[in-house]
Formats: C-alpha cells, sequence, structure tokens
C-alpha cells in the first residue's frame, strides 16, 4: 500500500533525511524507533507532503503521492496525527471532531463522531468543552479520533506516547490494536518500545537521518547489542 | 437625558457600517493571514454598485444584489491577484492589495465620474420617531438591528455551518487543517466571498446616510484598521465591540470637539494596545512567521562608490547646462529620494512597513511652515525642527506598531497618517484646510530656482548617504538580525523593539527633512503632503527600486519621477500604477535593481 523510494528532505538548505526507503502493506503496521534528532517526524512530514520531498518516490496504493499538497494526499486515505497534537484549542472536542470528517478514498464512512467517541469515551464526556481545556491523554485521543474521522486506510502517529502517563499509553496501546484489528495500517513514530510493540510488529530505526536496521520487534529482541548501539538503552 | 440617549443611537448606527466592513477584514485575516487594504474599496464599490441598481431597481432590490456582486468582486480578486501572493512574504501581500485600491479607485472613477452620488433613500424608513421626546431616524434603527442580526447571522455560521467550524480552525492553524483533508483554495475563496460581501453591504447601506463617493474607501479602511486592532485580528466579537467603542467616541466627541474625533479613535487604540498588545479579544497568532533567509548586507561596492561619486559631480554641474524645468525636476526627484531612502532604510533593513510615510513627510512640511508663518522663525531653524517635528510623530506612533507584527504596523501608520490627513483638512484655523499655507519661501540667499536647488542637494545628500552608512554599519547589522532571526537577535540580548523603534524615528526624520525642504522649494504646504497617494508614491519607489539594493531608493524615485511625469498626464494613471505595483508584488519582488542583479548573475553564471 505505501512503498517509499529513496526519499530526502529537510529544512531551508539543512538535510535531514536521506536515503529514506521501506514498504508497508494493506492492514500492516511499523514502528520507526530512534533518538531525538533522527527524522521520525520528518519522515513523516514529507509523506503527509507538509516539508517538500526533495528526491524520491512516495506510492501509495499505486499512486505516487510525493508531488502533492497535504489535503489531497489526506484525502487519498492518509490520516495524520503530529507530534505536537496540534488540536485547535478554542473549538469544542466536537467541533474538533468535525474538522477532520470526510469520506474515505473508496467512498464510505464508516467512521462518526459516535464511534469515535465509543472508542475513547474520555473524550466523550467533553464533548463541548473547548479543546484548549483537555489534558495531555486527552489531546491525544481527539488528535487520533480527529483523523479517524476522515476515514483513513492508513494512519501516520508520530510519538503519540509523549509526554503521557503510563497508563495512558496502555489505553492508546488498546486503542491501536483496535485499529489494527478494523483493518486499518499503522505507521508510528515512537521512542517508547512498548507502545511501539503494541502498535507494530515490523520496526525500522533511525539514525542520523538514515534507516540504520529494520527486522521485526522478535528479532530486535534477540539482539540487544543493536538497540543499545541505535537507541542507547 | 433624551439627548444624549438619541445620541447613543446615532452612535449605534454608525457602528453598524463600520462593524459589517471590520468583520469582513478579520475573518478574511483569520484564515488567509492577508491585511486586506483593497476592502474600503469594495465598501465603496458596494455603494456605487447599490447605487447604479437602485436607479433602476430601487433600494430595496439594490442592497441585497450590490452585497453578491461586490462578493464576486472580492473572489476575483482572490482568484486573480490573493491567490498568487500566499506563500508570498507579508510584505509583498500588503502592497499588492494596495496596488488594487489603486486600480478600483480609477475603475471607479471611470465608471461613476468624479462628482459625488446622492442615492436615493431607504422607502418605508424615512421618518423619524420620537424616543424620549428626541427625533430618531427610523434608518438609523434599522441600521442598527442590521448589525445586531448580521452578528447573529456569523456567531450562527461560525457554530452551526461546518464552513463555520473550518473557518475557525482555519485561523488557529491553517496547515493542520490542510492535512486533514480540507482544500485550502476553496476556503480561502469562500472567505473572501463573505468578507468582500460584508463589506459590500456595509457600503450600500450607507447610501441614505452619506453621499456616494470617491473618498469612502480610504476613510473607511483607516476607521476599520483602528477597529479590527482594537478588537483583536480575526476576532468577529471584537470587531463588533471595537466597532462600538469607535462610533460612540465619535457620536460623543462630536459633541466636544469635532476636530479631535479621529485623534480619540486613534487615543483608544492606543489605550487598548497599551493594556491588550493583540485586542480585546484577539491572540497571538500560533502560526509560524515564514522563514526568511538572511540577507546578505546592503553595501555599495567599489564601483557604486565610484557611481555614487560620480553622479553627486553630475548633480553638482547640472545647473550650468540645464534649464529651470530640468533643475526643478531634479530637485524634486532629489526630495522623494531622501524621503523614500527613509522608508527603504526602515522597511529594507528593519523590515518594518510603513504605508503611511506620508504622515512623517507632512508633518515636517506642516511644521515648517507653521513655524515660519505663525512663529516668525528663519528658514535655517524650520529646516532643522522639521525632521524633529517629524522624528517625534514618529517616536508616538513607532512606540506603539514596534509592540506589535508588521501588519500592525503598516496598519497603524496608515491610520496615522490618515489622521493627520483628516486633521489637516478639517482644523482650519491652524492648518488653512484645504486652501493650505501659503507664502513658505526660502531665506534670502537661498532663493532662486539654481540657489536652492545647491541646498537641496546638500541636504539631501547629506541624508542619504547618512543613511546608508547606517544601514551597512553596526547598526544596521543589529537592525537586520532582529529582522531575520529575532530569537537568536534576542538571546544574544539585543533589544530589538528599541533597535525598530530607533530605526522608525530615523526613518520619520528624513521624511520630515524631505518634507521640510519641499515645503519651502513650492512655497506653500497642501493636506495632500499628508494624504494617502503621497505614501504609496514613496512605497513605490522603494519597491521599483528594489528592497534590498543600497540604490534602490535613488533608482526608484528617478524612474518613478520621470515616469509620473509622463504617465500622469494619461487619464488613469493611478490605475497603471496600480497594476505596476501588483505586478512588481507578483512576479518582481526585487525591483529595478534586483532584477537586474539577479540578471546580471545569471549571465556571469552562463558565461563561466
Ligand atoms: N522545523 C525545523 N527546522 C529546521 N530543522 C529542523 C526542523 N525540524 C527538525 N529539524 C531538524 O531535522 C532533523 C530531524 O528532526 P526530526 O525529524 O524532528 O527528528 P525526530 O522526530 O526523530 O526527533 C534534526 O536535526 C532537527 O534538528
Ligand atoms: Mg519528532
Amino acid at each position: 500500500m505505501l512503498d517509499v523510494r529513496n526519499i530526502r528532505s529537510g529544512y531551508g538548505k539543512a538535510l535531514a533525511i536521506e536515503d529514506v526507503t521501506f514498504t508497508l502493506g494493506a492492514s500492516e503496521s511499523l514502528a520507526i524507533l530512534g533518538r531525538n534528532g533522527a527524522g521520525k517526524s520528518t519522515t513523516l512530514k514529507t509523506l503527509m507532503g507538509m516539508t517538500p520531498a526533495w528526491q524520491g518516490r512516495i506510492g501509495f496504493k499505486g499512486n505516487d503521492i510525493v508531488k502533492l499538497s497535504s489535503d489531497a494526499i489526506a484525502r487519498a486515505g492518509i490520516g495524520y496525527v503530529p507530534e505536537e497534537r496540534r488540536i485547535f484549542e478554542s473549538l469544542s472536542v466536537t467541533e474538533n471532531l468535525q474538522t477532520g470528517e470526510k469520506a474515505g478514498a473508496s467512498g464510505d464512512a464508516p467512521w462518526t463522531v459516535a464511534r469515535v467517541f465509543d472508542l475513547f469515551p474520555e473524550i466523550a464526556r467533553r464533548s463541548t468543552a473547548p479543546a484548549g481545556t483537555l489534558s495531555g491523554g486527552e489531546r491525544q485521543m481527539l488528535a487520533v479520533g480527529r483523523a479517524l474521522m476522515g476515514n483513513p486506510d492508513l494512519l501516520l502517529l508520530d510519538e503519540p506516547s509523549e509526554g503521557l502517563a503510563p497508563v495512558v499509553v496502555n489505553r492508546l496501546g488498546d486503542a491501536l490494536s483496535e485499529l489494527r484489528r478494523a483493518g486499518i495500517a499503522i505507521l508510528i513514530s515512537e521512542q517508547n518500545r512498548r507502545l511501539a510493540r503494541l502498535a507494530a510488529e515490523n520496526v525500522v530505526i533511525m539514525e542520523t537521518g538514515r534507516i540504520a536496521y529494520r527486522g521485526t520487534f522478535s528479532e530486535l529482541d534477540r539482539n540487544p547489542e543493536i538497540t543499545a548501539r541505535l537507541l542507547g538503552v | 437625558m433624551g439627548f444624549y440617549f438619541a445620541q447613543f443611537l446615532t452612535g449605534l448606527a454608525s457602528a453598524s457600517s463600520l462593524f459589517l466592513v471590520a468583520a469582513g477584514l478579520s475573518i478574511i485575516f483569520g484564515v488567509t493571514r492577508i491585511v486586506n487594504f483593497a476592502h474600503g474599496s469594495l465598501f465603496m464599490l458596494g455603494a456605487f454598485i447599490a447605487y447604479s441598481i437602485s436607479q433602476q431597481f430601487g433600494f430595496w432590490v439594490a442592497v441585497p444584489l450590490a452585497a453578491l456582486s461586490v462578493g464576486a468582486i472580492g473572489w476575483v480578486m482572490e482568484r486573480t491577484v490573493l491567490s498568487r501572493l500566499y506563500g508570498a512574504p507579508e510584505l509583498f501581500q500588503l502592497v499588492a492589495t494596495f496596488g488594487l485600491v489603486l486600480i478600483v479607485q480609477d475603475a471607479a472613477l471611470w465608471i461613476w465620474g468624479p462628482t459625488d452620488l446622492l442615492g436615493p433613500r431607504a422607502p418605508g424608513l424615512t421618518g423619524v420617531v420620537r424616543i424620549f421626546d428626541q427625533p430618531v431616524p427610523e434608518y438609523d434603527l434599522f441600521l442598527i438591528t442590521v448589525g445586531f442580526s448580521v452578528l447573529g447571522a456569523i456567531w450562527w455560521m461560525f457554530t452551526r455551518t461546518r464552513f463555520g467550524i473550518l473557518v475557525r480552525a482555519a485561523t488557529e492553524d491553517r496547515e493542520m487543517l490542510q492535512a486533514l483533508g480540507v482544500r485550502p483554495a476553496r476556503l480561502f475563496q469562500a472567505t473572501f466571498f463573505i468578507g468582500a460581501a460584508l463589506a459590500g453591504l456595509g457600503g450600500a447601506l450607507e447610501m441614505p446616510r452619506q453621499p456616494v463617493s470617491l473618498l469612502m474607501d480610504l476613510n473607511i479602511i483607516a476607521e476599520a484598521f483602528v477597529v479590527v486592532v482594537i478588537g483583536g485580528m480575526g476576532s468577529v466579537t471584537g470587531a463588533f465591540l471595537a466597532a462600538l467603542l469607535i462610533a460612540e467616541l465619535n457620536a460623543f466627541g462630536i459633541l466636544i470637539l469635532p476636530e479631535i474625533t479621529l485623534v480619540a479613535a486613534f487615543a483608544a487604540m492606543a489605550v487598548v494596545l497599551v493594556i491588550r498588545p493583540y485586542g480585546l479579544l484577539g491572540k497571538q497568532a500560533t502560526t509560524a512567521p515564514h522563514a526568511v533567509e538572511i540577507q546578505p548586507p546592503q553595501t555599495l561596492g567599489e564601483a557604486g562608490r565610484l557611481a555614487a561619486a560620480v553622479l553627486v559631480a553630475a548633480l553638482f554641474v547640472l545647473p550650468i547646462i540645464a534649464g529651470d524645468f530640468v533643475i526643478v525636476l531634479t530637485a524634486d526627484i532629489m526630495i522623494f529620494a531622501l524621503f523614500a531612502a527613509g522608508l527603504h532604510f526602515m522597511m529594507g533593513t528593519g523590515g518594518l512597513v510603513s504605508f503611511g510615510h506620508a504622515a512623517f513627510f507632512g508633518i515636517g512640511a506642516y511644521a515648517a511652515a507653521l513655524l515660519v508663518e505663525r512663529a516668525g522663525i528663519g528658514m535655517e531653524a524650520a529646516l532643522i525642527l522639521a525632521p524633529v517635528a517629524a522624528a517625534i510623530g514618529a517616536a508616538i506612533i513607532g512606540w506603539f506598531a514596534v509592540r506589535l507584527s508588521g501588519v500592525y504596523l503598516a496598519m497603524l501608520t496608515l491610520a496615522a497618517a490618515q489622521i493627520l490627513w483628516s486633521a489637516s483638512v478639517q482644523w482650519q484655523d491652524i492648518t488653512g484646510g484645504d486652501d493650505g499655507i501659503l507664502g513658505i519661501w526660502p531665506a534670502a540667499w537661498a532663493s532662486g530656482t539654481t540657489a536652492y536647488y545647491y541646498l537641496t542637494l546638500a541636504l539631501t545628500t547629506v541624508g542619504i548617504v547618512s543613511l546608508m552608512m547606517l544601514a551597512s554599519g553596526r547598526f544596521g547589522i543589529l537592525l537586520r538580525a532582529g529582522r531575520d532571526a529575532p530569537a537568536r537577535a534576542q538571546a544574544l540580548g539585543i533589544d530589538i523593539k528599541l533597535r525598530n523603534w530607533a530605526a522608525i524615528v530615523i526613518a520619520g526624520s528624513a521624511a520630515g527633512l524631505a518634507g521640510g525642504i519641499f515645503a519651502f522649494s513650492k512655497g506653500s504646504v497642501f493636506p495632500d503632503t499628508l494624504a494617502i497617494p503621497n505614501s504609496v508614491d514613496a512605497l513605490v519607489m522603494v519597491l521599483l527600486g528594489g528592497l534590498h539594493a543600497p540604490a534602490g531608493p535613488i533608482l526608484g524615485a528617478s524612474v518613478f519621477a520621470l515616469l509620473e511625469d509622463s504617465l500622469s498626464r494619461l487619464p488613469y494613471w493611478r490605475a497603471l500604477l496600480g497594476t505596476a505595483v501588483v505586478g512588481i508584488a507578483v512576479f518582481a519582488p526585487g525591483g529595478i535593481a534586483g532584477s537586474l542583479s539577479g540578471w546580471l548573475k545569471r549571465r556571469r553564471e552562463r558565461s563561466a
């Protein structure tokens, strides 16, 4: 479904990622691990068309989306949950969900406000509150829910566990497992390996803008020296 | 008691139109981040179009149709010009909408002619009702109802429709909204349509209250800027409150001292900005500013210095070979080069945009004239005090402006210039009103075309060279640091606000000196030294010459003066000027000097 080949991107004249290549099948999921500044967010933003790719190809469901604007990429069926969440603080929780509302690429729209509230009862209770008053965990749920409202085939999640308490991370992990069962492909960038493992079976590790390792979590468990070298744990 | 209540209602009625215009301006800014200077032009078009339609179909058909037509015109403006500028630096967006003002001015002049038109009154609402024994026009009550209804309608749209929710979301973070699949182009078009239609409605509804005239655009835009700044950019409720405040200030201020009503509005804005820098209900914009590349310093090279020396030498010998006409034209060019050089200094080096630079030019000119005329001071002292007076004016305006972002500075300076212009027209006892102040002649030793030419040459050369040295020296470096990398400059302990303030004061005093020299060269001062077209001229000179070229203002002033000399004989030359301004902003942001050096560089690269 997603076929990323040799993308290179950066900010102004400064290179941030180079030679990034990976693929992801329908309903599959992949975690990108890496230290701060490794290039995880830049990779996701480049997929989303928010930082321009200087070079390379991004195939999505057979089409090259590398030149498309971010709204067209979203409409092609990719949902994006940014690292900073970027919820609309002055809008209510329900209104935030409505901003993401659109039919999926295939034309049907299984996700509704009610279904998001089923998945995240925590924010259902706050439906009329301004989103600016939500806690960190609730904001993250709202950001995920907002992306789901666009009925994506692929969900990009940028360090969803950042700054969240362990209980909330578990809650999020459960929700992501449920989404996987519903057939949504997931590409998640994480520093928290536990959540990454709940959300994905395959993994790539980035280091200084390049992919330094690719494999599965079980493989990674058998080779602690890799994690020690690339993740410093 | 009854009288004051009636006066209060008059204020409310005036607030309605002002609110309609300001709300549209604010919504457009919220979504597109563009300050639409042409918004007053849309208001004016609303009045003119409504006038034409009403001749055929009557008032009640004319008003809604005019609003819709103006909405469509706004949509066309967005499609043809502004949509090309969403990625451009703020300055060029501002300048392009300014170009549109000029184009609309001449279009209206061409279609409806120069005389004021008296529109029809609203059938069914021509009477008065008695409230507390005071006569209140029915139409005023109708306007008040319209104001509240529109506020209600906008509130409904913002909270109950998907479009409204998207508008609010875009006001917060439009990049994120786009990443959710919302097409920005459609949202922007719809926003422009609605904002323009509101302005058109406001203009159409003014028909029974004031004659339809070509002055409506700049008068309302200055006031609408004050309202939007007080209310908070992007906040409709804020615009409503601020429109009420300003309109009531006007309604009651006129009872106390008619001449100061505009000044009172400005003072109100000043007070609000000191207490709440982003306006009553405004928030600091969260979107990051455009990443600008740090520009190399503006210094004249060896060749440039040589050219400058040759130029001064040529100007020195000019009176020996040229006739009076050429000498006067050249002196005018030098005065405008100094005027433009100050603006170029603050805009190019400081990144501070002034749309009312004529304010400082006019202060200088009026200060010189008043000192000579009323205080009996000699020319020499007047020429020293003219830039001082302008510097004081710049210090006051700049003090508020540096606290805010670039668009506020542009809006504030424009509003200030427009207020000073009104004061110069209205305050007849002091300024002579439209008749101006006459008989401001130079001292005996400097009188005569050639003698005054040499004085002009000496003063403008000193002024321009000082500005160039400041720009390329330490002060200029720090100013540029504040412009390109404010966070880093702040971290290094540079007081950016203080530098920017100083830059505005310096630019203002250069304009004031130019104004003073100008007053003595013409022997008179008129309100048009303070008027918007004079500000636009300076702006065009700077852009034409090139914002980041040291010789820009000289080149720009020369080309502009020659163009004006030939073009101003054409009937619709302001529209041509406006088209040129839009063209520069869209196609040649580097100006003449920038395009020239870019072309030379490409040639050199090709041959290498
Ligand atoms: N907005 C930005 N402007 C300039 N450089 C950036 C920006 N965002 C990230 N970078 C740089 O790009 C590199 C990769 O960053 P990022 O993709 O955010 O890494 P990660 O998400 O893995 O922490 C880093 O060197 C970082 O400093
Ligand atoms: Mg990151």
